[in-house]
């Protein structure tokens, strides 16, 4: 599922951490964590286990 | 500059001490050299933010005052060797900006204890090195000072954060600075600039007194042109030297030979798509090489290192969020600090949203949760593959130095850390080596060489059979005049 990361969410975040924001980059900052946020489904989904053996080279 | 028939620039510690022992030159000629020498080139590399050349003579002449009158139990391993710092570590009566326009102009009142311990053992401080700023980035190129050069090719980026400092070693200026590494910071601009670059043990380093980006990631280590004076440089990182002891217990472990070492390959980390065909080839040399020289190879998993930039890049923005929430800007002389809105740069300002909004959502605490859970994985991994190898062969990073610019997306500038960050997450040692140029680009590539928490020693004897059987970094052409 999408995150749903809107401007207002990056301007109230960008005045508890202090930090300046230029015109409209908020609106631009909500829409690329948007899509950072989505690319962490694949931590919901680790699989696989250890595995070792001999190389023979 | 040269002493004998040496260049200057190309002379490691151990070098150094010698020909100051002998009276070859003095530690005071030794500073001015290595002073001159920046002044000469580094308008072209930008590797340093501050040159302390009062400091330099100062301790030059302690050491020299030593050695004059023959009070040489009291010289420490690094006596006379110029060494120079990330600017994340705080030197005082020096500059402490971390690349940041936030504390421009902030002169650190206190020394880290990791600074410290490298002056006790006699080195000569020559300055601060440029890093991208609060050491977010992989190129240096988010700096608020400028960018610093790759010495073997000007147009190209050495790498970061510590970029600043792997340049000012290729670029034969100092042959020990020190970096910081919380995903890969040390070990990726060492590859890129064709230097040994360490990340010691999560811990065993002090990090007083060094501004922090991810605390439960931080590790500081150093950038040398040889596998000794990294060996010596860790030792008295870890406060483990004696004075009048020329040799630690490292830097002897690395004459040790591999006979019997059981080196580990990643089949996952080699089949990775964008890792290029001349970083793969580098992998492949050295475990060839180590086997010739008496080590056995074996295949291991780490199964969570899948994941582990996704869990890096969800936990380290969180740290970076609360620590510049908790950043006390009074302390660094800044005034009317909760009306000063941070002007901190674009990578930063990116970082701390993303932080603040994983912290702040109940979204993000499942993704903090499930990074946490894939830390606890990649500890097991780990320890389960060194119950069967000794040391963990793999790349460094994806492709040799790429252009300034060249890399705009973010997520893609992170990628340059994806076969780094699992080490820093799992808290093992891991160090990158030089293995000469690329066959695509005639760039430096190199090899990971990953030990278990405290295996420094294995990490080391595996490098240092490396540098024999590969022969060990040398200054950039550019700058070995």
């Amino acid at each position: 599922m999408r995150a749903h990361i809107t401007e207002h969410d990056v301007i109230e975040i960008a005045r508890m951490a202090r930090i300046r924001l230029f015109e409209g980059e908020a609106a631009l900052l909500a829409e690329e964590l948007e899509e950072i946020v989505g690319s962490f489904e694949g931590l919901l989904d680790l699989d696989g286990s250890v595995a070792v053996k001999e190389v023979d080279r | 500059m040269s002493f004998g028939t040496r260049p200057f620039a190309a002379l490691g510690a151990s070098a150094l001490r010698e020909g100051l022992l002998d009276g070859q030159f003095s530690a005071r000629e030794a500073a001015e050299a290595c002073l001159a020498r920046i002044g000469r080139y580094d308008g072209g590399v930008g590797s340093f933010l501050e040159v302390t050349p009062e400091m330099a003579l100062r301790a030059a002449d302690e050491v020299d005052e030593k050695v004059a009158m023959r009070r040489f139990e009291e010289l420490g391993p690094l006596a006379g060797v110029p060494v120079a710092f990330k600017d994340n570590m705080n030197l005082a009566g020096a500059h402490t900006t971390c690349g940041s326009r936030v504390l421009a102009g902030h002169v650190a009142r206190e020394t880290a204890v990791c600074v410290q311990r490298v002056l006790d053992a006699g080195a000569i401080p020559i300055g601060k090195l440029n890093m991208d700023e609060f050491a977010f980035g992989s190129s240096t190129e988010t700096s608020a000072f400028g960018r610093t050069c790759n010495p073997w090719d000007l147009e190209r980026v050495p790498g970061g954060s510590s970029g600043g400092s792997a340049a000012a070693v290729a670029a034969g200026f100092v042959p020990i600075a020190l970096g910081s590494d919380a995903g890969g910071s040390i070990r990726q601009p060492a590859c890129l600039c064709g230097v040994v670059g360490v990340k010691p043990t999560y811990g065993l380093v002090s990090r007083q007194g060094v501004e922090a980006f991810a605390e439960s990631l931080d590790q500081v280590g150093p950038f040398t042109r040889c596998v000794e004076d990294a060996a010596l440089a860790i030792d008295v990182l870890a406060g483990r030297w004696s004075a009048g002891a020329w040799q630690t217990e490292l830097s002897r472990a690395v004459r040790d030979d591999v006979r019997g070492m059981r080196v580990g390959m990643v089949p996952s980390f080699m089949d990775v798509a964008g890792l290029s065909g001349e970083m793969r080839e580098a992998v492949l040399r050295a475990a060839d090489a180590l086997a010739l020289q008496g080590a056995s190879l074996r295949e291991v998993e780490i199964p969570g290192a899948q994941v582990a930039m996704d869990a890096y890049r969800v936990l380290g923005p969180c740290r970076a969020f609360e620590n510049l929430a908790c950043f006390d800007l009074a302390r660094y002389g800044v005034e009317d600090a909760q009306k000063l809105p941070l002007a901190v740069g674009a990578e930063a300002r990116r970082r701390i949203v993303l932080g603040g909004y994983l912290l702040s959502t109940d979204e993000g605490a499942r993704y903090r949760s499930a990074a946490k859970e894939v830390c606890r994985r990649i500890v097991d991994d780990y320890k389960h593959a060194f119950g069967s190898v000794d040391v963990i062969l793999a790349p460094v990073t994806p492709r040799a130095a790429f252009r300034f610019g060249e890399i705009t997306d973010p997520t893609e500038m992170h990628l340059s850390d994806m076969f780094t960050v699992s080490v820093n997450l799992a808290g093992n040692t891991a160090m990158s080596m030089p293995m000469g140029l690329g066959s695509q680009t005639g760039l430096p590539v190199g090899v990971q060489i990953i030990a278990a928490a405290g295996g420094e020693r294995e990490m080391l004897r595996a490098a240092a059979a490396l540098e024999r059987a590969i022969g060990g970094p040398s200054v950039a052409p550019l700058f070995s005049a």
